[in-house]
């Protein structure tokens, strides 16, 4: 029970900081002929940040939670990226 | 990202695509099924309708065990095998080592006796060949054709594994050479597909969903081809060499046994008090226990234990059998704890997913539905930029049949598995009559609508979505067990699998009716378009 | 290693045309080179480098190091000799690369089956 409640709380983290890129991913918006949006600050700082529930879950000593977090930021990128921008998701 | 010559780039992208597509229908196969083979287990339970116990060691099991070991032939307790069933009840696997007239080889000879653990009722009970007694539970045997075709493809052994080996190992190749020709892998991970064109909407998927799926591609497809080549190829190799040929030899080490003999008669301790002593050391419960030589004094046990929460794989600890002494943790593999050994432990967890019960189980399944349409759209990719040569729209068109059909025929066989279970046919024949029926079907109807590829593939899609939405029922009309006893008993698995059937089916549909997506978007949930160019 | 593809100009069609044709042939040879040192022998080698390794790496603690990591490093250095040619541009190296492995690890293996072919006709004489 607890790797489920590690692997949703990093999940959540992730989730928003890989959201917070993609709503600011110059091409993303670029290749769909929509307004580049003009704040491009801190995306490789969220990065790391959505990378960081793994380390703070590698600190509990839960291996497992690590790897099943892991699988699961790269489900979380890709659905997230598959979803097509729209024009007033252009800013954060 | 990485700067390769053009010309390099141009032998990385040839390989990347050919191997793809040559191999690539038999990997997406391989793939589809080993994504459904994360739930074997769930499957298992499901077909079973509900298990006795979740986990079957939870309650006393010393006496029953020893009732059905010394009432048996005294050359099968050279070695036992003790572990759950998919219905949650006991099996023992009481076994000599003999070679089977047959095959010439050394094989297990001996009696697997299945035991309900609370009302102590033999469920099973066959004699033979390892090969004869295993496999044959009808219950299993959709279970055993998802994970046969996953392993195997069906081939006779050793071919079945040294083509799924190579099908790894493309995979493997792939997710490099994929790497090092896609050249934007950060500047375009955030790029969601464009719908302007085919050929853009098929690249921008194939290479957003690979990019993300890279690393655990990396890792299933290196674990699977170890899990092939170990057994096929590594295992006999590296006995010749370093062991005289001996593979035996070879597994003994792996598992490190060797213990001085010793025949003088000795009861064997009691199981419940090792488990006992086990359950404060593990912090989870006991999986199984294999014990050498039972009722004698060189006897030993080891005790298998579930994964406990936070750690990748199970444990295992020795007991003296004659004395019930507490020898401690025993390494996985080897005779001590190593490096070797715990990468080698390592595989099976990650390859497999089953290491934290559903929640690790639910992500291997998305990872493998990644792998899945990586691979999918991946041969769509390379066939559209050929679309202008007849030959190529011609595999695009068997893309789609194969890529459809084999879901199509999977939950087919499905239907007619559960059909024998309740109708008393040979479960196993019929689950592979369904699977090749199905596959004619969906063949025949590529040779008819062979012009028409979107009328072949609109008809396999319903197809498909009526089949999973009415799996249940037939389930249900086969004698399977119903939702409120199932709730009642605690058997939450078999609602799960229901639902899990009914939601698939809702999303395939969604995937073609256009009035569903309506609905859903009006319901102002988000769906991801879908490209108006085909 | 990209070596210059630069022609000289020709001193007639007739010597051109020889040189496209010796071009084109050279390409061809060097196109089959690599599927057959990617392919075929790639496999053998690391098939080979697999086998010989139990003979040379230390058992470690737990008597299975030598076992565990030839088995476990098959897939991986499959896949680096298999990469290692498509990136190669020499040819020749890669050939002598790949045969020098094959015979490097190729002899303790054989030395290491005859052993064993030995001792199961020792093991059958008895």
């Amino acid at each position: 029970m607890i790797d489920l409640l590690y692997c949703l709380l990093g999940w959540m983290v992730s989730g928003l900081c890989l959201l917070l890129i993609a709503r600011r991913d110059p091409k993303r918006f670029r290749a769909h002929s929509l307004p580049v949006p003009t704040d491009q600050r801190y995306r490789g700082l969220l990065f790391i940040a959505s990378l960081f529930p793994g380390v703070a879950i590698a600190m509990t000593g839960s291996v497992s939670a690590v790897i099943i977090w892991a699988g699961g930021w790269t489900v979380l990128g890709w659905l997230l990226a598959l979803k097509r921008p729209k024009k007033e998701s252009a800013s954060v | 990202m990485i700067e390769l010559s053009q010309a390099r780039t141009q032998r990385l992208l040839a390989v990347h695509g050919w191997s793809g597509t040559v191999l690539g229908l038999f990997l997406y196969v391989v793939v589809l099924t080993g994504t459904i083979a994360v739930l074997a287990h769930e499957i298992g339970a499901w077909s079973a309708g509900g298990q006795t116990l979740d986990e079957p060691f939870s309650v006393p099991v010393d006496t029953l065990i020893r009732e059905q070991v010394e009432s048996s032939n005294e050359a099968w307790r050279e070695e036992i095998g003790i572990f759950g069933s998919v219905s949650g009840n006991i099996r023992i696997w009481m076994h000599e080592h003999a070679t089977n007239p047959e095959s010439g080889n050394t094989e297990d000879y001996g009696r697997l006796v299945e035991i309900n653990p609370v009302s102590g009722d033999v469920v099973n009970d066959v004699e033979g060949w390892s090969g004869e007694v295993f496999g044959n539970n009808p219950i299993s045997a959709l279970e055993d054709f998802i994970v046969e075709l996953h392993v195997n493809l069906h081939l006779p052994h050793p071919w079945g594994l040294y083509a799924t080996g190579i099908l790894g190992f493309i995979m493997l190749l792939a997710a490099v050479t994929g790497l090092l020709i896609h050249r934007h892998l950060i500047r375009e991970a955030f790029l969601a597909p464009r719908l302007k064109g085919a050929l853009l909407t098929k690249r921008d998927r194939h290479v957003l969903a690979g990019t993300w799926s890279l690393v655990f591609a990396f890792v299933l497809a290196f674990t699977g081809a170890f899990f092939s080549f170990a057994i096929s190829l590594a295992l006999p190799v590296v006995a010749a060499t370093g062991f005289d040929g001996d593979q035996e030899a070879v597994i003994e080490t792996l598992l490190g046994v060797p213990v001085p003999e010793d025949t003088t008669a000795v009861e064997l301790a009691n199981l419940d008090e090792m488990a006992a002593t086990v359950k404060g050391e593990a912090y989870s419960g006991v999986a199984g226990y294999s014990v050498s030589n039972w009722g004698r004094a060189d006897a030993r046990v080891v005790v298998n234990t579930y994964p406990a929460e936070g750690s990748m794989s199970g444990k295992q600890y020795s007991f003296e059998g004659a004395t019930g002494h507490f020898l401690g943790e025993k390494a996985l593999v080897g005779t001590a704890p190593s490096v070797g050994g715990a990468a080698l432990a390592l595989m099976g967890p990650l390859h497999f997913g089953s290491f934290a019960g559903l929640l690790s189980k639910f992500v291997w399944v998305a990872l493998g539905i990644a792998m899945t349409y990586v691979t999918y759209t991946g041969m769509q990719l390379w066939v559209q930029r050929r679309s202008d040569e007849p030959l190529w729209r011609g595999f695009g068109h068997w893309l789609m049949i194969v890529g459809i059909g084999t879901p199509f025929a999977l939950t087919l066989c499905a239907h007619t598995f559960f059909a024998a279970l309740g109708g008393g046919g040979d479960a196993y024949a019929w689950t592979a009559w369904g699977f090749v029926g199905a596959s004619a079907f969906a063949l025949l109807l590529g040779v008819i609508l062979q012009k028409r590829t979107v009328a072949a593939e609109n008809l396999l899609i319903w197809g498909l979505a009526f089949l999973l939405a009415t799996l249940p029922l037939t389930r249900l009309l086969s004698g399977g067990t119903g939702w409120p006893s199932a709730i009642q008993n605690g058997d939450l698995v078999i609602v799960g699998m229901d639902v899990l059937m009914l939601v698939s089916a809702f999303f395939v549909a969604l995937w073609r009716s256009s009035i569903l997506r309506k609905l859903v978007t009006q319901a102002g949930l988000p769906i991801v378009e879908r490209s108006t160019a085909t | 290693m990209s070596r210059g593809h630069s022609k000289q100009i020709p001193l007639s069609l007739a010597k051109q045309q020889s040189d496209e044709l010796s071009e084109a042939k050279r390409q061809r040879r060097r196109l089959i080179s690599r599927w057959i040192l990617a392919g075929p022998l790639a496999f053998i080698v690391s098939v080979l480098i697999m086998a010989s390794m139990p003979m040379w790496m230390p058992m470690g603690a737990g008597n299975v190091n030598h076992l565990a990591f030839s088995v476990l490093l098959f897939p991986a250095i499959w896949v680096a000799i298999v990469m290692y040619v498509l990136l190669e541009e020499n040819m020749t190296r890669a050939a002598v690369l790949l045969v020098i492995l094959f015979f490097a690890n190729g002899i303790p293996v054989v030395l290491g089956v005859m052993k064993m072919l030995a001792a199961m006709q020792a093991g059958g004489a008895t």
